[in-house]
């Protein structure tokens, strides 16, 4: 047994229950299909745990999180996030076009790309998105508030 | 036109396919799509799924049979352009050309990197053109059979689908199932098909009809690959070997791997045909059977040119052959054909019986220009390799911004809706949770995709019978189901033996630099 598929677990049942408590709102014929899925998804889970405790008796608990995140490089991973966050949120104040340089740039410059190969990166997708998706099949990109 | 279709239609169907698909949009659209996805394939950070499920929004405004041959194009070419990476620095550029990194890349060492390409190109063309032989003989007998489905069938053909691809492409079958399990919960969000009253929508207008299985896609195979490769460390690629010999083959040569071809086409469109085997399985198949018919075993792991037409071919092979259960039953046997399948829905098509009747001008478009996908693939091929080689070296710090800027564009653009791109993103961490803790992917997306179809299927089926299930156990197509659903939860272990069978002769490089684990899981 691995301590990290006591998070698979735990996220499971608390999906199950999250689900029960919003289908006991519903109209009782509504009802059927939702509990029938949720109980599907609980009696797995359950399957899952006997499976877990038999393997603890057997082979004794192991870590298991050094084996999923082997070689984890948080720093630059969470860099990523933030920065991806923020190009969502940009994308609402100052439009599709300029969110997107932002965050080209800055992202690549965090990665450690070397700054021609950033600038170049950052026109080429610019330029790909603008000629497949506004040119070519005419979809208007977020504007943002300012423009 | 609903009733089956008499051999005379379907030959003159046969035939106005080609004259459709030869459009000059269409040829442009072939090469495009093969190109895009040679480019795709060759990175190796980036896998085939993930390029069809990014550039999947690309096709909507497209006519549907344009969008879905701009598909099966970028399918094809991600499966070949996999090879040139293999070949030319010794890293796969998706999982199933790992077989073809052995000797391909001895070759490369013995100064015949044009040798492998050569080789690499034309067995991927037979192999690939040959599958649609079968897409063309296989597909519509099965749509026939398809048409005696009613919604009883339709709930076990679901939960079948879900048991396949849950059992194969899972390391624990049962976190396979749960996968599967949790889709079926999210499929449930929106407004109730039967009762007509909202469900789980969290306030949100924007999930009335449901998860958007566009963007759920583009989460969980796209953007989740962003956040796998923003965790690694970021690592310089190999050199890319300069080709200096031609990329031609001698008549001998291609005598020399004639029968290999056959013999993986084989391999690779019944892997292809059988749900939840796929590419990766296959490729290790067809060099496997190349190594066991040569009569120069000596030479494999060496650089042996059987060995990479063996592995190439099977690959490609098994693009046909992984349609059928897709476009007849509905059933995706893999990641590719799963988002594939998303194509189809985002045209408005549902993948049965009525793609051979009422849409068959359409599908019979696709089909005719999946075959000449094949002719571009091998030009492009040819010509392009060297050049697609320098873009395999592209480092992963820069494609990890540039797919989160087509991710985004891609969530956006379908609905023009700012909750689509949020939606994206859940997906896209929970896809890549998913990966971290070995659940499925691909079962979580069939299961968004099949979830409706499985509950309107018992829901009618009960509503018919008065609330009695014995409705479900009512026919002799049911209870074939069941079987196959019996044999689907039973799989795992049929695959190990296959995998186990793939002994492959040892490389004197040692192992092949290949693709993480969360991406070989893929």
């Amino acid at each position: 047994m691995k301590k990290s598929d006591i998070c698979v677990v735990a996220f499971m049942y608390g999906v199950c229950a999250l689900f029960f408590s919003m289908t006991l709102k519903l109209k009782p014929a509504a009802q059927i299909y939702p509990k029938f899925v949720i109980s599907l998804l609980a009696v797995l889970t359950t399957l899952y745990v006997i499976k877990m405790v038999m393997d603890a008796k057997k082979y004794g608990v192991q870590n298991g999180f050094d084996e999923v995140f082997a070689g984890f490089q948080a720093q630059q991973f969470f860099k990523v996030v933030v920065m991806i966050l923020a190009f969502v949120v940009m994308l609402k104040v100052f439009g599709f076009y300029i969110a997107a340089a932002v965050f080209m740039l800055i992202t690549l410059y965090l990665l450690k790309v070397p700054k021609l190969h950033n600038i170049i990166a950052t026109v080429v997708i610019i330029a790909i998105v603008y000629f497949a998706f506004t040119e070519f099949l005419g979809v208007r990109l977020p504007k943002g508030m300012f423009f | 036109m609903t009733e089956a279709l008499t051999t005379a239609q379907t030959l003159s169907l046969m035939g106005a396919g080609f004259v459709n698909a030869l459009t000059p949009l269409n040829l442009l659209a072939m090469a495009a799509s093969v190109t895009l996805g040679i480019v795709i394939g060759c990175l190796p950070g980036l896998s085939a799924a993930m390029g069809v499920a990014l550039l999947l929004p690309m096709t909507f405004t497209m006519e549907p049979a344009t969008g879905l041959i701009v598909l099966g194009g970028i399918y094809c070419g991600a499966i070949f352009g996999g090879s040139i990476s293999a070949i030319l620095i010794h890293t796969p550029g998706t999982p199933a050309s790992a077989a073809t990194a052995l000797d391909g890349y001895q070759l490369t060492l013995q100064g015949k990197a044009g040798k492998a390409l050569a080789t690499a190109c034309v067995s991927s063309f037979f192999g690939g053109l040959l599958s649609c032989i079968s897409l063309y003989f296989f597909a519509p007998a099965l749509a026939k059979l398809a048409m005696k489905f009613a919604s009883p069938e339709n709930f076990w053909l679901s939960i079948f689908g879900l048991t396949i691809i849950a059992g194969v492409s899972s390391k624990s079958l049962l976190k396979g199932l749960m996968s599967g399990a949790l889709g079926l919960i999210l499929s449930t969000i929106g407004m109730d098909p039967m009762e007509g009253v909202k469900r789980f929508q969290f306030g949100q207008v924007a999930l009335y009809d449901g998860i958007n299985t566009t963007c759920a896609l583009i989460g969980l195979f796209s953007m989740s690959q962003v956040l796998i490769l923003a965790e690694k460390k970021i690592k310089e690629r190999g050199n890319v070997v300069a080709v200096k010999d031609r990329m031609m083959l001698t008549w001998a040569e291609f005598k020399l791997i004639t029968p290999t071809i056959l013999r993986s086409w084989i391999i690779g469109n019944i892997i292809g045909i059988l749900p939840g085997a796929g590419a990766s399985i296959a490729c290790f198949m067809g060099y496997n059977e190349a190594y066991r018919f040569s009569k120069h075993k000596e030479d494999f792991g060496h650089g042996s040119i059987e060995g990479v037409a063996g592995s190439e071919a099977a690959n490609n092979a098994v693009t046909g052959g992984s349609l059928i259960p897709m476009l007849t039953l509905g059933i995706p046997g893999e990641s590719v054909t799963a988002v594939l399948m998303g194509g189809l829905i985002i045209q408005g098509l549902q993948p049965g019986p009525e793609l051979f009747t009422r849409y068959a001008p359409m599908t019979y478009t696709f089909f005719a220009g999946f075959v000449l996908i094949q002719f571009f693939m091998l030009a492009i091929g040819l010509i392009g390799s060297k050049g697609f080689a320098h873009i395999s070296r592209l480092s992963d710090a820069i494609l990890i911004p540039c797919v989160t800027v087509l991710c985004v564009v891609g969530s956006f653009a379908i609905r023009k809706n700012f909750v689509d791109v949020v939606l994206m993103l859940i997906f896209g961490m929970l896809g890549y949770l998913v990966r971290k803790f070995d659940l499925n992917p691909a079962a979580i997306v069939l299961a968004l995709i099949l979830g409706p179809i499985g509950e309107r299927g018992l829901r009618r089926s009960l509503l018919l019978s008065g609330g009695n299930p014995a409705i479900l156990f009512s026919t002799p197509l049911c209870w074939a189901l069941i079987i196959l659903s019996v044999i689907g939860i039973m799989s795992p272990m049929l695959m190990n033996r296959l995998e186990k069978k793939s002994v492959v002769p040892e490389s004197p490089q040692g192992d092949v630099d290949n693709r993480t684990e969360a991406e070989v899981s893929e």
